[in-house]
């Protein structure tokens, strides 16, 4: 393979190139596995938008069109790049694949990842990658394996970052939890990271909880400093003394 | 939604009361405003609104806007009174008491 366009791979140490080398190879077939399940997925809407068409033009009844999308083709294909690189770090990319673009009828690949991350990778460096793609297991119902996996991060892995990581992304999905006990255990979990002294951990939980501190009925409206369409700078505080209703919106 | 807006400009003109939008139609660019323009014309779109692109993070992102149109109520003071409240009578009634509110504390 050749890599001399890539400044790590030539800077490498004897012995870490190999790795270097295994990891751009994993990173590549993971985008192509990502391209070609965009693609797949383009494809599979044209051809629905084709046959209702088609039956419309005819006077036919509309056919039955399945709600998901063909991904099992593709988590199959990310499941065997995940066996051949299986015990490495660069497995966890395929798993992160699978954790993010499963369908709904997709729920016992996304398990098998969440269980092999749990098992081989919680005390990697790069598993913080795919703690963030949890919102769509969380879906599927899959809470108990997610937990346990956060659980295991947090216990074994070295890095401290990791770890608050792992804390950051399970407050955010407790907090966007269906129970209040959920939602209950998110928010002190984010105000435990936003004390931390990682200042960018610190400042994602603020992010994370400023629907909470500054947007509840009650709370003093957090200044908007902009443009108007016209160009012309303003601030939400300059209609202090007014009743204002404050609209997101478009015309789209 | 825009044609109740526009009534309720109306109605409020001479009392404590603003529409502010957040317009997340791409005003900053030319094309944007362009379109922009051709439909708040269309519309009778009057009121000021913030350009919700072009910043960074985006005024929607910042304000974790999940869903559109969202509507906060805000008081004189500046403190959230309601969040989407978007029966038109509601509207009306929850307007009605916060514009009082400001009038009363302007005497």
């Amino acid at each position: 393979m050749l890599l001399s366009f890539s400044p790590t791979f030539v800077l490498a140490q004897e012995g870490e190139a190999g790795d270097v080398e295994r990891r751009q190879e994993a990173q590549a077939a993971h985008d192509a596995l990502v391209k070609d399940l965009t693609k797949g997925v383009r494809e599979w809407q044209r051809k629905a938008q084709q046959a209702v068409a088609e039956a419309r033009k005819n006077n036919k009844p509309l056919p039955a069109i399945a709600m998901t999308p063909p991904t099992e083709e593709y988590l199959g294909r990310a499941f065997d790049l995940a066996k051949e690189h299986a015990g490495e770090d660069t497995a966890i990319l395929f798993h992160g694949f699978v954790l993010k673009y499963a369908g709904s009828k997709d729920a016992e690949s996304v398990k098998k990842s969440l269980v092999t991350l749990t098992l081989d990778h919680a005390a990697s460096p790069t598993i913080g990658d795919a703690l963030g793609r949890l919102g769509a297991a969380m879906q599927l119902g899959l809470r108990e394996p997610i937990m346990e996996l956060f659980t295991e991060v947090i216990d074994t892995n070295p890095s401290a970052a990791v770890k608050g990581t792992a804390m950051l992304e399970r407050g955010k999905l407790l907090l966007a939890g269906e129970s209040e006990a959920d939602k209950k255990k998110g928010l002190q979990e984010l105000e435990a990271v936003a004390k931390m002294a990682d200042k960018k951990l610190a400042a994602a939980a603020e992010k994370a909880l400023f629907p909470i501190t500054r947007l509840q009925v009650g709370c003093e409206a957090p200044d908007i400093v902009g443009k108007d369409v016209d160009g012309v700078a303003f601030k939400l505080s300059d209609y202090r003394g007014k009743a204002v209703l404050l609209d997101f919106w478009g015309f789209w | 939604m825009i044609p109740h807006e526009r009534s309720l400009v109306d109605k409020y003109k001479n009392r404590p009361f603003a529409l502010i939008g957040v317009n997340s139609d791409g005003t900053h660019q030319a094309k944007g405003l362009a379109n922009y323009r051709k439909q708040a014309e269309k519309m009778g779109v009057t009121w000021r609104s913030f350009q919700d692109e072009g910043n960074s993070p985006r005024i929607s992102e910042d304000w974790h806007v999940q869903g559109w149109p969202t509507l906060y109520y805000i008081d004189h003071k500046g403190i959230i009174r309601h969040k989407n409240v978007r029966d038109e009578a509601e509207m009306e009634r929850v307007l009605e008491e916060m514009i009082a509110a400001a009038e009363q504390d302007a005497k």
